[in-house]
């Protein structure tokens, strides 16, 4: 009976160990090895944004309002301190983090952030240096203007061009929609600052009677994706649209995207937001999905590690959930999902500077997974 | 026999106050088109109400409970406060409708679903419509009572 005991034990040990292996090769290498997917161990409260730090660590921003450090080497998991106070209710929180270009040398980074009451909030962008695993140096530099009573809409997705100066996206605060068409808010915008909060003397409504100086583009609704290919100097904003009718657009300065006077979509409760999709003056999407796909995060591919990705966008989108790699010809547009071993509502993704990624998955139990060659 | 009749009275009052609603809620969507240059053709009208009629089953049922709710309340007060049923019923789809658009902002964090109800103005005439709604409920009920 002794006997049977012990080679029963021993053979349930086998089986763990074999089976834990089994899991351990599943959950890294997808099929044909073509690329290595890594979990990062910990849960984290709601992960909206990340970067890459130059040494390889990656800094993940929580939308309850912390920032954390993971390791390259261990993975272990470190939290950044003196993060603002932020206001996590409804869609708003701690949202995009950014490296100043120049963060070798001033080790600033940029967060976008809901700020103030429920009733009472706005979108607000600061820089701070990095040291030591605390923010120190806090300046605000925008503030979008007037504060709402929503907790909707935000944007906040951030984007540095090549003169240093800054794009930020604001959304419509979801009960503004109109607003998006008048220059005298930063309502359904895209605005354009320097690094340390001043306006440019050549952002185009600079100037005008009533307009604000920082906006750059308008008629967005809540663009969580932008991006840019420097080849080419093409930037990239995606934004939801209401039902049906998330947008891809091509960015430039001074135009109109056409929301909510022009749409694909169709509102929440089914009735008609506008009739026309199309106007004069006002800009076409390149693409766009009825139904939505919700899609909340995208960088234009420029890394190594995937030479099959180079030139694509790689959009997230939270429903049904997946990661989409969008090639943008001359005369057509392309859409595949790729990395389908990644489920859930798929929140952001990012690239380091080789090319590797980081993708992260939605919700009070989010993942991060670390994608390379 | 009479009681059979009663949620017959509901679905005519909801049908009334939703359609009203939906109407309200195109009309001050067209109105801001409008005043953006775009040019609202009868054509476009009629098309924008039959889409919103065609989807407008959330309206329907979201109104259908707000009134059940809210008749409900208003037959229990009636059994202590006897006022005139046409009175008492407009009295509760006004407010039924009006509590229920303000829940729905609470409930999504200030966002408001049905975007008619943003201004002070759409919040009373949406709120109207339930009383008009409300009305047409009580007058039913007073007719088919001997």
């Amino acid at each position: 009976m002794k006997e049977k005991m012990l080679i029963f034990k021993k053979m349930r040990t086998l089986l763990i160990c074999f089976s834990f292996i089994l899991t351990i090769f599943n959950s890294l290498y997808a099929e044909d090895n073509q690329y290595k997917i890594e979990k990062i161990k910990i849960d984290f409260s709601n992960p909206w944004s990340s970067v890459f730090l130059p040494n390889g660590d990656i800094l993940v921003n929580e939308l309850s309002g912390k920032i954390k450090l993971i390791k390259a080497d261990t993975k272990k998991i470190i939290e950044i301190k003196g993060v603002p106070k932020v206001l996590f209710k409804g869609q708003g929180g701690l949202s995009d983090i950014k490296l100043h270009p120049d963060y070798l040398i001033n080790k600033r980074i940029y967060l976008s952030f809901s700020y103030g009451s429920k009733s009472n909030n706005t979108l607000r962008v600061i820089s701070a240096e990095l040291k030591d695993y605390e923010l120190i140096d806090k300046k605000v530099i925008f503030e979008a203007l007037p504060y709402r009573k929503t907790a909707n809409h935000y944007g906040a997705r951030l984007l540095f061009l090549e003169d240093n100066s800054l794009l930020i996206t604001s959304g419509d605060g979801f009960n503004y929609r109109e607003l998006a068409q008048e220059l005298d808010n930063h309502y359904g915008k895209i605005l354009r600052v320097k690094d340390d909060g001043a306006v440019p003397s050549d952002n185009p409504f600079l100037g005008i009677d009533n307009a604000l100086p920082e906006i750059w583009s308008l008629g967005h609704r809540n663009q969580q994706g932008i991006a840019r290919d420097s080849k080419n100097d093409i930037i990239y904003s995606h934004e939801h649209g209401p039902r049906g009718g998330d947008e891809i657009n091509v960015i430039l300065p001074g135009r109109n995207y056409g929301w909510p006077a022009i749409t694909y979509g169709i509102d929440y409760n089914g009735s008609i937001i506008s009739p026309f999709t199309k106007k004069d003056g006002m800009e076409q999407p390149i693409k766009y999905w009825v139904p939505s796909i919700a899609p909340s995060d995208m960088l234009f591919y420029e890394g190594q590690s995937f030479p099959e990705l180079q030139g694509s966008l790689l959009i997230t989108s939270l429903v049904p959930g997946d990661i989409r790699k969008i090639i943008i010809d001359k005369s057509s547009i392309s859409e595949e999902i790729i990395f389908k071993e990644i489920k859930g509502r798929v929140r952001s993704i990012k690239a380091s500077k080789e090319g590797d990624l980081i993708v992260l998955t939605d919700g009070p139990k989010g993942n991060a997974y670390i994608i390379s060659k | 026999m009479f009681y059979l009749y009663v949620p017959f009275f509901l679905i005519i009052s909801t049908i009334i106050s939703s359609s009203l609603i939906i109407f309200i809620n195109l009309l001050l969507n067209l109105i801001w088109l409008t005043s953006k240059d775009f040019n609202i053709s009868a054509q476009i009208f009629l098309n924008s109400l039959l889409s919103d009629f065609s989807n407008g089953i959330a309206f329907f049922v979201i109104t259908l409970i707000t009134f059940s709710i809210a008749f409900i309340v208003t037959a229990i007060t009636r059994y202590f406060f006897p006022i005139d049923r046409r009175v008492a019923y407009s009295i509760a789809g006004f407010f039924g409708i009006f509590v229920m658009l303000k829940l729905t902002t609470l409930v999504f964090t200030g966002a408001a679903l049905i975007a008619g109800m943003r201004s002070i103005l759409g919040l009373l005439l949406l709120s109207l419509c339930g009383m008009l709604g409300g009305y047409v409920y009580g007058l039913l009920l007073n007719r088919n009572i001997k």
